[in-house]
């Protein structure tokens, strides 16, 4: 099954009448004062999540072109051919089953006449077997003590997923064992890591899909050597360490096996999971160990009920549908070129850098599925920060900066509702939600939203809040690993409906492939003397470093 | 305050005097302390009433089934009715009423009751402390004393003795109950400790006289210092050991045997010799209520005890330190093989397996499906009635039976008078990994296979 191929979509007539539209000089403060009832109808919600879009620079006509938009462009059909498992990666030709991992075990899902659930089912088992192992002390390293450490040598998806879950889900940990992340190539992480650790308790996850991430395997064959220079202290064989403190997660069951991970310790991904979306398969391992596997069966679960919402909810009550056409609307329509995510809950600290490899590395494109170069423009830079830490560091760019940026507002309504003990992080948190909207006022109305004169001043220049910054509120009930999944899935969702109204590729990467060539070759100049035959700039640092290395 | 030894010098009122009286002494509860008492108190010649959750103490019986002479006893005096079991009743007033209803002039000398001996550990599940106290300050006999036993947190049953009305309130720790022994241990107690609500008050426990006289040592205090002394003396059993094996492992580092250190230590006066056994821990329920009753007082007095904390640390790792050797042994690649383990129970001669290294042993070995055939004596019951269903436990019935079928020998804890068959062992010379450092110096010199202990080895 093959992706059925656009025509050019500027050539569709609502992306031309939303050229027009854009024109307007749009006023959020005219919006309201306008119509009062906006929030009502700009507003969705599904599951444990709350999206308040009334904020955004749109009224009925917007809203209606950009679902037309979506329905002339087939947007129904290119969600039904992702969840069906069709040719959706088409430079790569695959397609992208993230939606598979979360399918429940009764699901059947046919991809070039095999069905890939019992698949997906033994593989979340292999994960339910080693992360109870891990769990109760079952598994043991080379001296026989139970694990207490688990290191996650990952990056990319391979880190960040697993990273910001098992932060947002922390609440829900009921093991002692800690679970660690590293993920940079410089080996700085893990050195700070292998200062403190016991190696004798101390399990590695290698996670990289396919298994040849120089990032990964540098720190892998260093996180090796640590264990090789205790363990033959104290008797410890290779085999042994190889055996006791290694579990390999990747799609390459070869290069696992060259690289010492014993058969029963590799866990498999496929090709038809991008690395970005791959939190719901066994990289999602660190999860499971650090809240087991029931809580994050509940993870999966969330997502799939947002995965059902996706398919079968209409558009204007589609929360992943609203939620893609606003950000198409903000950065193809009204050119605004930067985007940002602000969770006001610090349990969701890492999900910005997460939804920065997201959307960034789903949709930082420019040629269409044929390969025609586009002429709108597509992904906005995307980042972010915990509000309340935001507010100190770049909120005076969004309030009174000369660039346009649209924002994310995502904060949990109820928190430390069973911590009777502590009425003072309730009130914490109730300050959190009050700045969470706050903040959205003033960004939305400027100086129409502060009474405070000493604040807010017409004559003063400095002290104008210009406003009329687009921003979502999304609000969810508790964070629980139900919710997380509905809201991970939910932006998953969003990066393909932008794809699929930009008519480009979201599920492959090609640009993070140039560099990774380029640095081989530098790392093997490195060791040269020169000349090194790159320009001169590259030229003349290499000399830098090996003077003074 | 009131501080005295009441060992030697027990001096109580001259007009209340010690008889073999037929007053009934009263006991609420199903522990073996309840029950130790009962048969003690019955053997000193007093009429016993005994109220108990009927199935908790066939329970509790039926575990204890390798104290014999209490067990005898026990079946004697109930046959004699001089022990008479009573179903513990929902509330304190039925209880109060059965005793008591009749008034003073109508009741005859042996119907009436010497004291209420409340066992805690037994009776908190059926009455709350509000409710057993609100009856007893409601009884007509407020001068008939009320002792209490059990392990609570610190001041805890100070608290008690405040809340009852009545005067003569007192508190005896079991520290001197021993298992394997508990008739003759409670009979001549090592030490012999007594709380009293009242100073100077206890010519009002004339019952007890004997046993106290009896006692290799005696002491008498207001009840929050017993409670605070009896916590401090079984935690500080509870560090000698947990610290005596620590220095094991670096007895194994050093390759010293930390057998022969406990003993050359014991030689020091100001040591003493008793708790230094390493092994691999302590188990039974004592020392580790203790412990865990110290944590909730420490939590609730916001004190930090660093001490304690590795003293159950080090408890709870040791349980485990045998099963890593026997990783260590064979690098880890032990699957599906066959040991052999000798003991179950929490010391030796005991039949109770609560807290012992049976348990996170087993569960480890068969977590790599090792097939366990565990000779364990006394304490068969128990593991059969627990494990029943684990296909890979055998309970064996001889020590040597099923030798030539296994890997390994484990030894948990086997009795000081069932000695050791070298020649049997040396058919097989499998490697013993010995948890309880029961094998002498001399046995594991004669040993052909390998022998790996705590703090020592072949």
């Amino acid at each position: 099954m093959f992706l059925k191929p656009h025509n050019n979509v500027t050539d569709v007539k609502c992306w031309q009448q939303l050229e027009c539209l854009a024109l307007q000089p749009w006023s959020l403060a005219a919006l309201f004062a306008q119509d009062k009832t906006r929030t009502q109808r700009f507003s969705a919600e599904q599951g444990a999540l709350y999206l308040d879009y009334s904020k955004q620079c749109i009224d009925d006509n917007v809203l209606a072109n950009l679902l037309s938009l979506a329905k002339s462009l087939g947007l129904s059909e290119r969600i039904d051919e992702l969840l069906q498992g069709a040719m959706v990666n088409t430079s790569e030709q695959r397609a992208a089953l993230h939606t598979a991992l979360r399918l429940p075990a009764t699901a059947t899902l046919q991809v070039e006449g095999q069905d890939i659930v019992d698949d997906v089912h033994h593989s979340l088992m292999q994960v339910e077997r080693l992360s109870q192992r891990i769990r109760r002390g079952r598994w043991r390293g080379f001296s026989g003590k139970a694990i207490t450490d688990v290191v996650n040598i990952g990056v990319g998806g391979s880190d960040l997923g697993p990273l910001m879950a098992t932060t947002a889900l922390d609440e829900w940990a009921d093991t002692a064992v800690v679970v660690h992340f590293v993920s940079n190539m410089d080996g700085s992480q893990l050195d700070n890591l292998l200062k403190r650790l016991n190696a004798e308790s101390t399990l590695f996850i290698i996670s990289s899909k396919s298994f040849g991430t120089v990032d990964t395997l540098s720190n892998a064959k260093s996180a090796l050597l640590w264990l090789l220079t205790t363990a033959k202290n104290r008797a410890g064989t290779e085999e042994s360490v190889l055996r006791r403190h290694f579990i390999g997660i990747s799609a390459n069951s070869e290069k696992m096996r060259a690289w010492g991970i014993h058969p029963e310790h590799q866990l498999q991904l496929w090709d038809w999971v991008g690395g970005r979306f791959s939190l719901w398969s066994a990289i999602g391992l660190a999860i499971a160990i650090r809240i087991g596997m029931p809580q994050f069966r509940e993870l999966l679960a969330g997502a799939h009920s947002m995965d059902m919402h996706f398919a079968t909810a209409d558009f204007v009550h589609n929360l992943p549908v609203l939620l893609g056409l606003l950000a198409v609307w903000n950065s193809t329509f009204l050119h605004i070129h930067a985007h940002t995510v602000l969770p006001y809950d610090g349990r969701l600290g890492y999900l910005p850098s997460y939804l920065t490899q997201l959307e960034m590395e789903s949709n930082g494109k420019s040629v269409t599925h044929e390969g025609v170069q586009v002429n709108y423009d597509t992904c906005p830079i995307l980042w972010g920060e915990v509000g309340s830490n935001a507010q100190h560091a770049f909120y005076q760019l969004l309030h009174q900066g000369t660039q346009h940026v649209s924002c994310d507002f995502i904060a949990c309504v109820r928190h430390y509702n069973d911590d009777v003990q502590n009425a003072s992080l309730q009130q914490q948190h109730e300050l959190s939600l009050a700045n969470c909207l706050a903040q959205s006022r003033v960004l939305a109305f400027g100086n129409a939203a502060i009474t405070d004169t000493a604040v807010a001043c017409e004559t003063d220049k400095y002290k104008h809040y210009r406003g009329n910054q687009p921003s979502t509120t999304i609000l969810i009930d508790e964070l629980t690993p139900h919710s997380l999944g509905e809201l991970v899935a939910l932006y998953e969702h969003k990066v393909y409906v932008m794809a699929s109204i930009w008519d480009i590729n979201p599920f492959d990467q090609w640009g993070v492939e140039m560099g990774k060539e380029m640095a081989e070759s530098v790392h093997q100049s490195l060791q040269q003397e020169a000349p090194y035959g790159f320009d001169s700039s590259t030229n003349q640092l290499l000399t830098r470093i090996k003077q003074l290395s | 305050m009131s501080v005295h030894s009441i060992s030697t010098n027990f001096n109580y009122d001259d007009k209340v005097s010690y008889s073999k009286t037929s007053e009934v002494c009263v006991i609420i509860g199903h522990d073996i302390e309840a029950m130790t008492s009962a048969v003690v108190l019955a053997s000193l010649g007093h009429r016993v009433h005994l109220y108990a959750d009927k199935k908790a103490l066939e329970q509790q019986r039926q575990q204890y089934g390798f104290e014999h002479h209490l067990q005898a006893l026990w079946q004697l005096y109930r046959q004699q009715r001089q022990i008479i079991t009573y179903t513990l009743p929902h509330s304190a007033d039925s209880l109060i009423h059965n005793e008591e209803s009749l008034k003073d002039e109508e009741r005859s000398d042996d119907q009436r009751v010497a004291f209420y001996w409340l066992f805690l550990d037994s009776i908190k599940t059926v009455w709350a402390d509000s409710d057993w106290i609100n009856g007893f300050n409601h009884s007509q006999q407020q001068s008939c004393p009320i002792i209490m036993s059990g392990i609570e947190p610190l001041g805890h049953i100070a608290q008690l003795a405040q809340r009852l009305r009545r005067t003569w309130v007192y508190y005896v720790p079991f520290v001197f109950l021993q298992d394997g022994e508990a008739y003759s241990s409670m009979l001549t107690p090592s030490l012999w400790l007594l709380g009293e609500k009242t100073p100077n008050s206890i010519q009002h426990l004339p019952a007890l006289q004997p046993l106290i006289a009896h006692a290799r040592a005696a002491h008498c205090n207001d009840i929050a210092t017993i409670e605070f002394a009896r916590s401090t003396i079984m935690a500080m059993l509870a560090t000698r050991v947990s610290f005596m094996n620590e220095m094991s492992r670096l007895a194994d580092a050093q390759q010293v045997d930390i057998q022969v250190v406990s003993q050359i230590m014991g030689l020091d006066e100001r040591v003493g010799g008793s708790y230094l056994k390493a092994g691999w821990g302590f188990g039974g329920n004592t020392l580790p209520t203790e412990l865990s009753k110290l944590q909730e007082s420490s939590a609730k007095n916001s004190v930090a005890m660093p001490l304690l904390q590795s003293v159950m640390h080090i408890n709870d790792d040791q349980k485990e330190l045998i099963f890593r050797k026997f990783w260590q042994y064979f690098d880890g690649f032990i699957d599906h093989k066959t040991v052999l383990i000798w003991g179950g129970s929490y010391k030796a001669d005991s039949g109770r397996t609560a807290g012992s290294a049976i348990h996170p042993l087993l569960d480890l070995l068969w977590s790599y499906n090792i097939r366990t055939l565990v000779y364990s004596g006394k304490a068969c019951a128990e593991l059969a009635e627990r494990y029943g269903s684990q296909d890979l436990l055998q309970l064996i019935d001889s020590p040597y039976k099923s030798i030539k079928q296994a890997q390994a020998l484990f030894i948990i804890s086997i009795s000081a008078y069932q000695p050791v068959d070298m020649a049997q062992l040396n058919q097989q010379a499998i490697p013993i990994f010995d948890a309880q450092n029961a094998l002498n110096r001399s046995q594991i010199n004669a040993l052909v296979g390998d022998y790996v202990g705590i703090g020592r080895a072949k």
